[in-house]
């Protein structure tokens, strides 16, 4: 009886074991850190995102280059990262960008994927 | 004469001396100076009175301190119309897609967007409000914090922390355009700790240990099935009654988990009923996986309505809940019977029994609040804050009463629930300390006595 008890107890946990590392780890929430304005993210901005100005972006290979206080990195964008134009500054609700908005120059705040730092999560961008 | 030979005179020294006692016995009756708040008292005010410039919501209120701050429709029941809760009854700008009042008044349900923004007439959530005791217990996991019914309810670096960004994004705008600055401020990083320090401060700061040595039958019975890992199976993903995962199973990091229980699959579900617009709800995520993580059952007796669209009433319905098809057909069902070889399947009677567990576990915490809340209001020197803390203790008292007696248990105990509840009542109309003394003295006598009946010492 001890055993079964054992065999089950070894069973459940190998099972629930394959669902947990197959869960997601990523647990903010994506909807409302669009109305967030560029720089404050809490527990992001400052901290784990790079805020800089856009060098350039290659649309063929989804490269995206920053210019930060510590230097330039580069981010990878896909079709799963975010893109807000940040439009606060001028009292009117943010918009949903697109890739044809990370023009050189425009100052811009980036959070990476927590598990791939080189992946772009979402990015604001400042309103012309 | 010279100032030091008057002084030496006895008779010239008579009404200094005077003045030197009076001025000391007056020192001596000044109250003892108000000690400055903690952090948390400061996160109570904000959480109860700060608007952030918005609509008139503060956080207290949906998180009512008085209905374990969450909100049931009895509650609801009994607000004025003009209560910020009602806003888009009152505020044309909030008309259109911002609650539903049907469901508001009749279930305690609330608009989420979890999914978006871009189509607030389709794309949204109706959720229930989730209480914030035990939060210190509940929301650490191995991928870090799990906050609101699917685990990613706070933006940000989703901790307790920045939760209070996304709930006034949301809920206290003044307007669905959602503008920083005109419709809403957002919270300073200070506030942000305040109402973090707050929010961990409320009700159960530790886990329980069971099995407790519980008195009643029935109730015990229900805590051997609940540990049962081969009957009642709820101690894997409930670990002592509490929101996490049973760290033998998962690992002894794995803290608060997501599941997909199939919940959304439950047929006649209320809100569905009544025939208002209530899209699917994909859980965590965007697009959402159907999972929502695990709550904790020691406050689940006295929080009902129950799961994160408040879809069964009763306690007794939500643990018949894990027989139904809906769970067993679910990812997490699925999982279950293969792993443990068999769906949960529990008879009536043992129902019941896993129930009135909850029940009783429930009562020990409320009483156990209870006592905490009654020595807190006798530190306190500030007599509205006294009074505040008295209130809710009998909150806490009466919600102990009705969890037991709604179950048919512990009749004893009900009944010196009952006097507890009369007591801290009396308490709060004395306007003599002596007398206050004694019925709080008498509320504390029968509270202990209460739990006697529940659990050995």
């Amino acid at each position: 009886m001890a055993y079964l008890i054992f065999d089950r107890m070894q069973r459940l946990r190998c099972w629930l074991l394959v669902l947990l590392l197959a869960a997601p780890t990523v647990a903010a929430q994506q909807t409302t850190e669009r109305f967030i304005p560029i720089g404050q993210s809490p527990g992001i901005s400052g901290q784990l995102s790079m805020m800089g100005t856009v060098h350039a972006f290659d649309a063929s290979s989804g490269n995206l280059q920053v210019d930060g206080r510590d230097g330039r990195k580069t981010y990878r964008v896909t079709a799963q990262t975010r893109i807000w134009i940040d439009r606060s500054a001028t009292r009117q609700a943010s918009l949903v960008g697109d890739r044809g908005d990370l023009a050189s120059g425009r100052l811009v705040e980036v959070m990476h994927r927590r598990d791939d730092p080189q992946l772009a999560d979402w990015i604001k961008l400042e309103a012309n | 004469m010279t100032w030091s030979t008057r002084w030496t005179s006895r008779r010239d020294r008579l009404p200094i001396v005077c003045l030197g006692l009076v001025i000391t016995l007056a020192a001596c009756k000044q109250p003892p100076a108000p000690r400055p708040p903690t952090l948390a008292e400061i996160g109570e005010e904000i959480f109860l009175t700060e608007t952030f410039d918005g609509n008139g919501r503060t956080c207290g209120t949906c998180h009512r301190p008085e209905d374990n701050f969450g909100l049931t429709p009895a509650f609801i029941a009994t607000l004025p119309a003009d209560d910020p809760l009602f806003v888009a009854e009152t505020n044309p700008d909030l008309a259109r897609n911002f609650e539903n009042p049907r469901l508001m008044r009749e279930l305690a349900l609330i608009v989420e967007n979890q999914d978006g923004f871009d189509d607030l007439e389709n794309d949204f959530n109706m959720r229930g409000i989730p209480h914030t005791l035990a939060l210190r217990t509940s929301i650490d996991s191995r991928d870090g914090p799990r906050t609101g019914w699917s685990g990613d309810g706070s933006p940000g670096d989703g901790s307790l922390r920045s939760f209070a960004v996304g709930a006034v994004i949301q809920h206290f705008t003044l307007t669905t355009n959602r503008i920083p600055g005109v419709d809403f401020r957002l919270p300073t990083d200070e506030e942000l700790d305040a109402l973090e320090a707050f929010q961990l401060s409320l009700g159960r700061q530790q886990e329980l240990a069971l099995p407790l040595a519980l008195k009643g039958t029935v109730a015990r019975r229900g805590q051997e099935i609940f540990l049962d890992n081969g009957l009642g199976k709820c101690n894997a993903c409930h670990f002592n009654a509490g929101a996490n995962g049973n760290p033998l199973i998962f690992g002894a990091d794995a803290g608060n988990l997501n599941f997909n229980t199939g919940v959304e699959d439950l047929p006649d579900q209320p809100a569905q009923l009544t025939g208002e617009k209530v899209p699917p709800d994909d859980g965590f995520g965007v697009p959402g996986n159907g999972e929502f993580n695990t709550p904790t059952l020691v406050e689940a007796a006295d929080t009902g309505p129950f799961f994160h669209n408040n879809s069964i009433e009763t306690v007794e319905g939500s643990v018949a809940f894990y027989n139904g098809d809906a769970f067993t057909n679910s990812p997490a069902g699925q999982l279950l019977i293969n792993a443990t070889g068999s769906a949960i399947n529990l008879d009536a009677t043992q129902v019941v029994a896993v129930a009135a567990f909850l029940r009783v576990i429930n009562a020990l915490e409320n009483i156990r609040a209870g006592l905490e809340l009654i020595e807190r209001a006798a530190d306190s020197t500030a007599s509205h804050r006294r009074a505040t803390l008295l209130m809710r203790a009998g909150h806490e008292t009466e919600d102990a009463l009705q969890v037991l007696a709604g179950g048919g248990l512990h009749p004893l105990a009900v009944a010196a629930l009952q006097k507890a509840f009369t007591q801290l009542q009396d308490a709060l109309g004395q306007s003599k300390a002596k007398r206050r003394d004694s019925n709080v003295d008498a509320a504390i006598a029968a509270l202990e006595q209460a739990r006697a009946e529940l659990i050995d010492a």
